[in-house]
């Protein structure tokens, strides 16, 4: 289970990216909302992590 | 003399080492591509720096002294910017360049699992004995490749004039690039390329192998349970096993909704399991190579586990999930930057496991046609020697390993979309101490 860490770390983010710069090309706001999302992605990664490494703790 | 630094002393001597075999090497490529060869040196100039840099770069954090900064600025204007501008040099090529880069990394991993089997250095006359082997094998190696060059010369541009003759013969045919294993729809396809039946099975192979797979899971499940006795037989035994051990795993965390939720969990790990273990029959293919594939089991989980969610919750609850449960004022206010979180998070989870299975199985597919080209390559230079016993060995052992891969990334997709299916569903009738799947 622990090793989908890096997986979710590193997708999250990119996936962010991807959804903002498909906003961006519709509002025609680029770049900003593809930043802003790959941020927003970054911290759903990280929150997801510290998720499963707590879910892993009480397995323990 | 001061006390003798392990550490320090490997990676001196591993540094030694490497610029013999680097400066072999270099010797080796000097009369037919000195560019090549120069590019070798310059990695290998690059590398011992990158390592010289980080010995210095440990020293001084280790010892709390000053000039931390220093060495790392100094360590990525030199190491990198060295490579980037090796690397925008056209006249060098990547490979010997990566390869010159790679020789201290790979001695000093050989140097450290020598030390890990209890190997220290080796004694002066031993030493020189691996020196005579070294100049042996690298003697050889040029006096093979300058025959080589010599000879081929000719043959080379024949060659040359054949493949543009091809070329415009046949343009579709001059990317045969192997990528994969032909399997028997690209067979059948080869031998009869008219046929619009088989022309059409062949392009649409992952659909063809993933139905294979799952005929073949009913057909056994059928099989097992056909006459199911209360004491089974050895194939019923087995197959009854196999399910039981993974209820006891995912019910470990799901407890009493285990029930409701196994035939989805059993059936994912099954079914993987099935084509996964079906790629390494030769003739077949593994249909989770394809991430079409793996991107559509990742989504029926996804979707299975936000219906449950939502069932489970209710709508106004599940979208109070989504927005992180706001509760007082600070919460209100995160919320616009909590909704787009939590949904990037979930989000995140079909693309992860879809890509986690996708890698894994593809990487060993892979890995196992380059071992299989090789052994061909070999065999077609005519050397047989080389060709059986070490790399069809090698093969052997990495099909091995798939089976491992096979089973064990089953399990991680199944368990994962459990784990998934855990953090939507209500926890207050599952004590903590019911939760000890085994990981």
């Amino acid at each position: 289970m622990l090793t989908s860490i890096p997986f979710i770390l590193a997708l999250a983010p990119l996936i962010g990216l991807a959804i903002g710069l498909y906003l961006d090309r519709h509002f025609r706001t680029k770049p900003w909302l593809g930043i802003v999302f790959c941020v927003l992605g970054f911290v759903a990664g990280v929150r997801e992590t510290i998720k499963i490494v707590k879910l892993s703790q009480l397995e323990d | 003399m001061d006390q003798a630094r392990p550490g320090r002393d490997v990676l001196d001597r591993s540094l030694r080492t490497s610029w013999i075999v680097a400066g072999a090497l270099a010797l080796t490529l000097a009369s037919t591509q000195p560019y090549d060869a120069l590019a070798l040196l310059a990695g290998e100039v690059i590398s011992t720096l990158h390592f010289i840099f980080l010995r210095k770069i440990v020293k001084l954090f280790t010892e709390k002294r000053g000039g931390l900064a220093l060495a790392i600025i100094g360590k990525v204007l030199v190491v990198y910017g060295g490579l980037f501008a090796l690397m925008t040099w056209d006249k060098i090529r990547y490979a010997p360049l990566c390869a010159g880069f790679a020789i201290p990394f790979a001695v000093l991993f050989l140097k450290s699992m020598q030390l890990a089997f209890g190997a220290g250095p080796a004694s002066l006359t031993r030493r020189a004995k691996g020196a005579m082997l070294i100049l042996a094998v690298v003697g050889a190696s040029a006096l093979a490749t300058t025959a080589h060059a010599q000879t081929s010369g000719p043959a080379q541009k024949e060659h040359s004039a054949a493949q543009a003759a091809s070329a415009q013969a046949a343009p579709a045919a001059s990317h045969e690039a192997a990528t994969e294993l032909p399997n028997w729809l690209v067979l059948l396809h080869d031998f009869n390329p008219g046929n619009a039946v088989i022309g059409w099975l062949e392009k649409n192979q992952i659909i063809v192998f993933a139905w294979i797979a799952g005929l073949l899971f009913l057909f056994v499940s059928w099989l097992a349970m056909r006459k199911p006795k209360m004491v089974p037989g050895p194939f019923q035994n087995a197959v009854e096993w196999m399910v039981e051990s993974l209820e006891d795993v995912a019910g470990g965390l799901l407890g009493s909704h285990i029930e409701r939720h196994f035939p989805i969990i059993g059936a994912l790990f099954f079914y993987i399991l099935t084509i996964n273990l079906l790629g390494i029959i030769p003739g077949m293919k593994s249909a989770t190579s394809s991430l079409d594939l793996t991107l559509a089991l990742a989504l029926i989980t996804f979707l299975y586990v936000q219906f449950w969610g939502i069932r489970n919750l209710g709508i106004v609850g599940y979208l109070d999930h989504l927005a992180g449960s706001p509760r007082d004022a600070i919460g209100w206010m995160m919320l616009p930057v909590m909704l787009p979180v939590h949904i990037l998070g979930e989000l995140a989870k079909p693309v992860s496991l879809s890509c986690r299975l996708f890698g894994n199985i593809f990487g060993e597919d892979t890995l196992i046609v380059v071992f299989v080209s090789a052994t061909a390559l070999c065999l077609k230079a005519g050397l047989t020697a080389l060709a059986v016993p070490p790399m069809a060995g090698i093969t052997a052992l990495f099909m091995m390993l798939q089976t491992l891969t096979s089973i064990v990334q089953a399990l991680i997709f199944s368990l994962l979309a459990t784990v998934y299916l855990y953090m939507m569903l209500p926890h207050e009738e599952h004590a903590p101490e019911e939760a000890h799947a085994s990981h």
